[in-house]
């Protein structure tokens, strides 16, 4: 046990200014918008403890009497051991100017531009790169307030074309002068020497800790997006549609490998440009017949991402994650997904020895048999954790009190390269890799014997990617609202007990614990056995007064 | 009217006349790079990141260098433990393999600090910028013999690199190895490194003019053989007879042979240089380091019981000496010699010192003893420990020395340095000596210490020795009968034209487009 106080305040203040301007004339409407916002934040803490014993080896906790009331570190002995931490003021600082036009005609037509230039402090991107300036443009034409559309207005009750462009800047959570290369300790080398009190001599080392890149930049994100909204039959039936076409410039990456020789830890780099492109539809039909009502909403979205530039410093890519220590399985490259699948390609087993078969590709690329022992040139794309589809729908009905929830979840076109399975572990194997596996006496079996001398470069290889796609039933959910009446007398408004099942249904085939829960990032598609979502039965009553 | 104009000029100059010098906040608790190294004490600072460097290498580097020499089987609790040790003893290693891997970028972080070093100081500044700038050339140069000799031809890197010249590419064979001489030469000349005071000095902790001296003559060797320029011969017998010569360094002689390398004995007359590691209590983990561990024999599952007298408990049974070694001191030496009771023990000679066997190993029933660490050396299963990682020793350079001046027409000298390993080994005298004797000698006098691999590479031996190594391994039961396991690998050994060098590693390679991978990765 130890007494420890601390303090610690902060002071936010933020000075933000500016001036609009409308004007209507006709039928039309324009107006306009400009201002800065300067904020400061501030945040200054100090922690001091206290801990010891007395003369004799006891230990008092460095304080002058073991009583409540002496629990406080100004109440600490001669002798206590007192530490201090913190004292540092830190401060961090935002700066931007911002604008924005608009013009509307009627309802029909309108028309929006907006402007932003933001400013970041030291801490996070070096001086001459402080600035970041992000525009944008959006127009809508609402087709169903047009003359020429009255006709039809009974079937088709709005109609609505939009198109917008836009650009917004992320810093990506950089702080702590990351860019910056200044010298720190590598930790201290003893000479062999002792003092004269008997301790051991050291010298504490210093080198600078990071490359440095003096070139970071603001990560920019750009959007263009056309949309339509439908509506027909007096709202009954709606339709959403957009197509979609977002580019990340500059990607901000921390903590990556450049070149080995270098000798020296990368500073974050801005290392590369990533695309999404995709469509997004949405469905809905509603409608009630007599006491019943129901509605029942379906979307379905593409994706296709994109690795579209990499920095100059960076060849093929960037090395992601490792499966333990048999290789890496995720790159970062020009032409694929972001952090895309990549390794051996998968090929049988050799029925002699049980050893995995891989793919070879000779000096150009072509296919040359295969191998038990591939090379670097044989390692191939074998997928993404990134799924090209997604879709949902969404189903409720009510009749009288009783009210019922459908909702499900799927997507696919993604791959799991899963990644549980540990050489020296012996137990908690998938199924999938051992009930088929070659033995001596099983030697047509398809999956490589558990004594493979090259089992690392097949957990690394297409062997264990896997189609990841699935569809969840989220919740199905009834419940019953008790008649109004009956609760007026006990003063309740509203009563309605349900019973839900959550995430109760998967249709997969995936064998590992849960195709949705896979990694982010680097990570992507690699499943290292991250927790799976648990099903729930859930009954509740919801009450209101 | 106009001083409501007045009142909105002061409001708008207010509101939109902000200054971005707000936003410079300076940065707190650290060193500006661009202002450091001016004093000895920083200069200090900076010098002594390459002795932590180099003390990183040693758990990666030896290993590495053991385990793919036909002195050593990969070990562990059972075929198949450590995939990085087994693919190092069977050849089945590749591009991401950890340890080759870490050992490449080991080289490469102190060729980091060195050119730090090298291009911030100035050597003429003060006695101790100019014994940096020394220290760092010498560090430097021995990456380089290390690198060159193992991967080939890796890029040059002599200065800081900014972000344009990332990818460097791979150097010639003639440019490396200049850069071996010049750096050596620098480090040797520049009489700012320290020396001992005496042959029993065992303070003298930073690398020294004969460690200098000694990697110099060494490069020669290697030089002689890879520029086929049988004049390097002489240089390096020159130089190396200046360590011999210099009366500071001699066979250590205090304790048993096999007891040289106990913490004990640190820095004795032998150690030319080694890494430091102390005892201190207060800093225990400064000392963690998996090699003590991996090497101790195979008691952390109940394997054996090893009574403390005899060696430490607790480690993983790593780097398994094999029959060829074994078999190589016996035809040499005949059967139980001084020299191989005191490198290796076999099961029955454990077996009369009351160590018991509990279970099946993976083990040809022979044991390093040379080395052992003992109980009071380590911490923690052998994973902390006390033993200063030793790079050179004497008996290295007399070897050294002898080849050169065999290869050089000085067959006496070769002969007064042979036999002088041979005496402290209660060994006969010879009377003449050739170069098949000394390869043995080498073998046999500095197995386990990270030789073998580099110099069965320059004696063109390599593919004839290492061929069939992955082919099978060893496994004893507890009554040391020992029976021989296929490891399954339809491609295994030494294969000409691929395993003469180390692979790049991967991310190397990925990101540098300029570093071509070796042939066979």
């Amino acid at each position: 046990m130890s007494v420890s106080a601390s303090a610690s305040n902060g002071i936010y203040y933020q000075w933000e200014n500016f001036v609009n301007w409308m004007h209507q004339f006709g039928k039309h409407n324009v107006s306009a918008m400009a201002g800065v916002s300067f904020s400061q934040n501030r945040s200054y803490s100090a922690n001091s403890g206290v801990s010891g014993s007395d003369a004799n080896g006891v230990i008092d906790f460095g304080l002058k009497r073991d009583d409540p009331l002496f629990y406080y570190i100004s109440q600490a002995t001669p002798t206590a051991t007192k530490s201090v931490g913190g004292g540092v003021e830190t401060f961090s600082y935002k700066y931007s100017y911002f604008g924005r036009v608009g013009w509307s005609y009627l309802n029909r037509y309108n028309v929006q531009a907006t402007f932003r230039a933001d400013a970041a402090d030291l801490s996070i991107l070096p001086k001459p790169m402080r600035w970041g300036f992000f525009p944008s443009v959006s127009a809508g034409w609402t087709i169903s307030e047009e003359k020429f559309f009255s006709g039809i207005k009974n079937a088709v009750n709005f109609a609505k074309l939009r198109v917008s462009w836009g650009q917004n800047g992320s810093i990506a959570g950089l702080g702590n002068y990351s860019y910056a290369n200044d010298i720190a300790s590598t930790g201290q080398y003893p000479t062999g020497q002792q003092n004269a009190d008997g301790s051991w001599q050291y010298i504490i080392g210093y080198a600078p800790s990071m490359a440095g890149n003096q070139e970071l930049k603001w990560e920019t994100s750009e959007q263009f997006n056309v949309g339509l909204d439908l509506r027909f039959l007096r709202d009954r039936l709606s339709v959403n549609f957009d197509w979609f076409d977002k580019a990340t410039k500059d990607l901000i990456v921390t903590g990556i490998t450049t070149s080995t020789i270098v000798g020296v830890s990368a500073s974050p780099m801005n290392a590369g440009n990533v695309d999404n492109q995709g469509i997004e539809l949405e469905l809905r039909w509603k409608d009630q017949v007599g006491d019943f009502y129901y509605s029942i909403a379906g979307n379905f979205s593409t994706l296709r991402n994109r690795v579209t530039y990499l920095h100059p410093t960076l060849k093929d890519g960037l090395a992601g994650v490792s499966v333990r220590n048999y290789g890496t399985v995720t790159r970062f490259e020009k032409g694929y997904p972001a952090w895309h699948l990549y390794g051996y390609e998968f090929a049988g087993i050799e029925s002699t020895t049980g050893e995995a078969l891989f793919n070879h590709y000779d000096e150009n690329g072509n296919l040359a048999g295969t191998t038990t022992a591939p090379a670097d040139s044989d390692k191939r794309h074998l997928g993404s954790g990134i799924p090209t589809y997604n879709y949902g729908l969404t189903f409720n009905a009510g009749w009288k009190g009783i009210d019922l929830t459908l909702f499900l979840t799927g997507a696919g076109g993604n791959q799991i390269l899963n990644a549980l399975n540990n050489i020296d572990y012996t137990s908690n194997r998938l199924t999938y890799l051992t009930a088929d596996r070659w033995t001596p006496t099983h030697t047509n079996g398809t999956m490589p014997a558990a004594s493979a001398s090259n089992y690392a470069q097949f957990l690394t290889s297409s062997g264990v990617v896997m189609d990841a796609s699935y569809m969840k039933i989220k919740q199905i959910q009834l419940g019953y609202n008790l008649p109004h009446n009956l609760l007026k007398k006990i003063f309740i408004d509203q009563l309605r007990i349900y019973a839900s099942m959550d995430d109760w249904f998967t249709f997969t085939k995936y064998p590992g614990f849960d195709p949705e829960i896979i990694g982010q990032g680097a990570s992507m598609g690699v499943d290292k056995g991250n927790y799976p979502t648990s099903k729930k039965v859930v009954f509740g009553v919801n009450i209101t007064f | 009217m106009k001083t409501r104009y007045i009142i909105l000029t002061v409001l708008a100059a207010l509101a939109f006349s902000s200054c971005d010098k707000f936003l410079d906040v300076p940065r707190k608790g650290v060193i500006d790079y661009n202002t450091y190294y001016k004093t000895d004490d920083e200069i200090e600072s900076a010098g002594i990141t390459m002795y932590s460097d180099v003390r990183g290498w040693y758990y990666n580097v030896m290993l590495v260098k053991n385990i793919i020499s036909d002195d050593y089987y990969a070990g562990g609790a059972a075929h198949g433990d450590n995939v990085d040790m087994d693919a190092l003893g069977e050849f089945g290693f590749n591009s991401e393999t950890g340890q080759i891997e870490s050992s490449f970028t080991g080289y490469y972080n102190l060729i980091y600090h060195a050119n730090v070093i090298i291009g911030h100081i100035d050597p003429g500044q003060s006695a101790a910028a100019a014994q940096a700038v020394a220290e760092a050339h010498l560090f430097r140069g021995w990456a380089y013999f290390e690198l060159t000799t193992l991967w080939g031809n890796p890029p040059i890197v002599d200065h800081e690199l900014a972000p344009s010249e990332y990818k460097q590419p791979n150097a010639a064979t003639e440019d490396l190895w200049a850069l071996v001489e010049s750096d050596l030469t620098y480090a040797v000349n520049s009489n700012a490194l320290a020396r001992k005071s005496s042959l029993n000095d065992n303070t003298t902790w930073r690398v020294t003019k004969e460690f200098g001296q000694a990697l110099l003559g060494k490069a020669y060797l290697w030089m002689a053989w890879e520029l086929g320029d049988s004049s390097y011969y002489k240089k390096a017998a020159d130089m190396l007879k200046n360590v011999i010569n210099s009366g500071l360094y001699d066979l250590w002689t205090d304790g048993p042979y096999g007891d040289m390398r106990h913490s004990a004995y640190k820095m004795n007359c032998e150690d030319l240089f080694e890494s430091i590691r102390v005892n201190d209590l207060d800093n225990q983990f400064d000392n963690f380091d998996f090699y003590g561990a991996m090497v101790s024999w195979r008691s952390s599952g109940s394997e054996m019981t090893i009574p403390a007298e005899v060696s430490c408990t607790g480690g993983w049974g790593f780097m398994v000496p094999t029959n060829d070694l074994l078999s190589t001191f016996e035809s040499y030496e005949g059967k139980d010699s001084y020299r191989r009771t005191e490198t290796l023990k076999t099961y029955d000679e454990l077996k009369a010192m009351g160590v018991v066997w509990n279970m099946n190993t993976l083990s040809t029933g022979i044991f390093n003893w040379k080395g052992r660490f003992m109980a009071d050396e380590i911490a923690y299963y052998a994973m902390v420990n006390t033993k200063n990682p030793l790079w050179m020793r004497f008996s290295e350079v007399l070897l050294l020395a002898a080849e050169a001046c065999v290869q050089s027409n000085d067959s006496a000298s070769a002969l007064t340095y042979v036999n002088r390993v041979r005496t402290r080994a209660q060994l006969p005298a010879l009377s003449s000596v050739d170069l098949n004797t000394i390869k043995t000698e080498k073998r046999l006098e500095l197995c386990g210490e990270g030789q073998r691999f580099q110099d069965l590479l320059r004696w063109g031996e390599a593919e004839a020795r290492l061929k069939d190594m992955g082919n099978v391994y060893p496994k004893m039961d507890p009554n040391g009968a020992v029976s021989w396991v296929p490891t399954g690998r339809s491609v295994y050994g030494f294969k000409k034209g691929k395993h003469e060098h180390l692979p790049y590693p991967y991310t190397e390679v990925m990101l540098n487009e300029n570093v071509i991978q070796n042939p066979g990765y």
